[in-house]
């Protein structure tokens, strides 16, 4: 009896131990991404004059055979050729989609990406140019979210909250009108 | 088939074969149709529509119905991506049959035209009184089961069809049900430019813009045949308005049964690639053609195969043994790539110095969203060599990003420097960029390592111009002191600088160091000249480095000691 107790015990102490040992630590490096989306979403919503973010890219073969027509992109803390480029792309769209987030067509999930909420008033030739524009958008936001986790060293199973965090700038930023997700499934206009 | 079920079924045979496609959930704002179909039978419907009539026999069980019919702004839609508006249907049917416990057997006739209606199906937008048609039909109906014995649709395309059974069988996938469609007799004709514009140009050019400037003129024809679909296209392909595909002869064919594989081949007579490559980068891009005139093509159910194909340059070859693509996972396959003494300096304008490319990359296959090669590149340029390994790129990013690790030796700096203007510099130079990452066509990553290559015996000089341009790499002013400026150039012991990129910074470091000093070139023991690296912590931002190497060629204050 006292020997099947012992045994009990043992078996019970090796479990703590063993739990002990595989407890694995994940770092999230959370005021970086936090710092990273501000100045993104921010560098993508404001729209500087015409002609000035155009020349803030490099062509594929500027970099080889004109360096003298490159121009620096601004100094971020997480920012390579990757997220410049994105960026750049992402601010281009912005204002044909800014119109439709204002009228409540267009809302920012929860999930960092563009909800189309409806498509009321719209004719068909318009709904397939917002969709195609939603697509866009999202498919952008999407590898900007993989190149932001690459550089700070995130796994790929912590980009959902990439996302959360880059959400919230999205909403801050988004026009008046649009539609923000606040809690899981529910919407409320800006 | 109660007669309501029938009603339903003719209305649905309406939309069917005019837009081709299924619409499971209608929606019915029908103003000139104010009736529910699934709730009414045969003789309601009759009643009902403008110009119907109905004939019956006694018992009710013969019948027949004359229905010429304009419905007006027809709406209805399956979802956000699957609707049509504002669409006119002048629907003419003539049908005439009976009803026993069997179900329904008779014949039909039916004739739609569509003057205006949009249809979207996403990522396609249809503007129907730009693509005005008609169609007819006759069948018969046996037992419940509707046959299209012929049937004709003019448009953008035409469409023959006969001996179809439509729709399909609750047993029947919808692959199996597609395969029996296809295995029917139908023919589709195209002008390939109309075609092109609908399909491709108007659904894509958001995405991709370059289908802008394609234009192909020719003509399409598709027909099933009972193992396999035929595809016959006769074309010549535009690309910004210059010819750049002569005489094009698709013949390909797309097997219906999983097991089988079938042969076909694109032909041509010339292919003239100077419309697509850049007059500002390549030399003579008119002589860059595709050798051969003949490109076999296997085409499988799950995957199409393409190859031998050679691409003669004028000034190396450049070869592919057999691409695959794989339709499933939308991945593509490469076999037995090579390069042969490409001569990139009688290619590119902006390489002043001879540099030719050789290689042989076996196979190529996605490993996630990678297309990863195996195999290396050889390029032997300035005397020396350059291997390139671990090559990959990744097609489908949303930016086209590729890399590769890199290793040089023996590269000779004269020959390297003599003709550009960054200033004569000799001796000779090994190293490697470990982990090279460009992202549209801007480097995202790399790790250099650049340091003198003792093993080739060459005068070890740098010019001054050289010396201002290393001084402002390494944060100096970038000109060099009055008494520096008495001699032409100075002699070097070595050159060793580490540079690495990533996340936008770049950390420069010269690899010899004495007390708290970094040298990127560092002086021989009897004098010379030492370039010091003055960059505080070796890092430099990407607006930085950049203003850096506009500013390569300029003067200033210098951090260069000349003893």
């Amino acid at each position: 009896m006292n020997r099947n107790i012992s045994t009990k015990f043992w078996v019970m102490m090796i479990f703590f131990l063993v739990s002990a040992c595989v407890t694995v630590n994940i770092y999230f490096p959370a005021a970086e991404v936090r710092k990273a989306a501000e100045d993104i979403v921010k560098d993508v919503r404001e729209q500087q004059p015409a002609g000035s973010e155009e020349n803030s890219s490099l062509s594929p073969t500027s970099w080889f055979f004109s360096v003298a027509e490159a121009h620096a992109a601004s100094e971020l803390t997480v920012s390579n050729a990757t997220i410049r480029q994105l960026k750049a792309r992402m601010k281009k769209r912005f204002p044909s989609l800014a119109p439709y987030m204002a009228r409540g067509l267009v809302g920012e999930g929860l999930n960092g990406l563009l909800t189309i909420k409806s498509l009321a008033g719209l004719g068909l030739k318009e709904k397939a140019k917002l969709k195609k524009l939603v697509d866009a958008e999202n498919k952008d936001r999407m590898a900007l979210y993989r190149a932001v986790a690459q550089a700070l060293n995130i796994p790929s199973s912590q980009l959902s909250r990439v996302q959360s965090i880059f959400a919230q700038q999205w909403q801050k930023t988004a026009p008046k009108g649009t539609f923000i997700e606040i809690k899981p499934g529910k919407w409320v206009r800006k | 088939m109660t007669p309501s079920r029938l009603s339903f079924l003719i209305l649905l045979l309406g939309f069917y074969v005019a837009t081709v496609q299924t619409v499971p959930a209608l929606s019915y704002p029908l103003d000139s149709l104010p009736i529910s179909l699934s709730e009414h039978n045969i003789h309601q419907i009759a009643r009902t529509l403008p110009g119907a009539s109905l004939e019956t026999d006694p018992d009710g069980k013969r019948f027949r119905m004359k229905c010429k019919v304009m419905l007006r702004d027809l709406a209805g839609s399956k979802d956000a991506d699957h609707a049509f508006e504002g669409l006119d249907l002048f629907l003419n049917l003539d049908m005439r049959g009976q009803t026993n416990e069997r179900g329904l057997n008779g014949i039909w006739k039916l004739k739609v035209a569509w003057p205006k209606g949009q249809f979207l199906f996403f990522p396609w937008f249809f503007d129907m009184s730009q693509i005005k048609g008609s169609l007819t039909a006759n069948g018969k109906i046996n037992h419940n089961k509707l046959f299209i014995d012929y049937m004709k649709i003019y448009g953008p395309f035409s469409l023959e069809a006969q001996g179809i059974r439509v729709p399909c069988d609750a047993k029947e996938s919808g692959r199996d049900c597609i395969f029996r469609l296809l295995k029917s007799k139908w023919k589709f004709k195209a002008v390939l430019n109309r075609l092109y514009n609908l399909l491709v140009k108007e659904a894509f050019s958001d995405v991709h813009p370059f289908v802008t400037k394609l234009e192909p003129k020719g003509r399409m024809r598709a027909w099933g045949e009972k193992t396999r679909v035929a595809l016959d296209v006769d074309a010549n392909i535009f690309f910004k308005g210059s010819l750049m595909l002569n005489g094009l002869e698709v013949r390909l064919f797309y097997p219906l049964s999983s097991k089988s594989c079938e042969n076909g081949q694109i032909r041509w007579r010339d292919i003239f690639l100077g419309p697509i490559i850049p007059k500002e980068i390549f030399k003579s891009p008119s002589n860059i053609r595709i050798a051969g005139k003949e490109l076999p093509v296997t085409i499988c159910s799950d995957r199409a195969s393409f190859g031998p194909l050679t691409l003669d340059t004028g000034n190396g070859t450049i070869t592919l043994n057999e691409a695959s693509f794989l339709f499933s996972r939308g991945t593509l396959t490469l076999k037995g790539l090579g390069i042969k003494d490409l001569k990139i300096h009688q290619l590119f304008k902006a390489v002043p110095i001879s540099v030719d490319v050789s290689g042989y990359l076996p196979d190529a296959h996605f490993q996630g969203d990678r297309l990863v090669f195996k195999g290396q590149i050889t390029v032997r340029i300035a005397g020396g060599t350059v291997t390139i390994k671990n090559i990959w790129i990744e097609p489908y990013a949303p930016i086209f990003r590729w890399g590769a690790d890199i290793k040089f030796k023996h590269i000779d700096l004269k020959k390297l420097t003599e003709k550009t203007s960054f200033g004569l510099v000799t001796g000779a130079i090994k190293g490697r960029i470990k982990g090279l990452v460009m992202s549209g066509g801007q480097p995202e990553q790399f790790d250099l390592l650049i340091k003198t290559d003792e093993s080739v015996k060459a005068p070890k000089k740098i010019s001054i111009k050289a010396i201002e341009n290393l001084s402002i790499l390494g944060g100096g002013g970038g000109s060099v002191s009055f008494l520096g400026q008495l001699f032409k150039e100075f002699s070097y012991s070595k050159i060793g600088i580490s540079c690495k990129l990533k996340n936008d910074v770049f950390e420069l470091h010269g690899l010899y160091k004495s007390g708290n000093k970094e040298y990127l070139v560092k002086r021989g023991f009897f004098g010379g000249v030492n370039v010091i690296n003055m960059n505080p912590n070796g890092r430099i931002s990407f607006r930085d480095m950049l203003d850096r190497l506009k500013r390569i060629g300029e003067s200033s204050q210098s951090e260069v000691e000349v003893k």
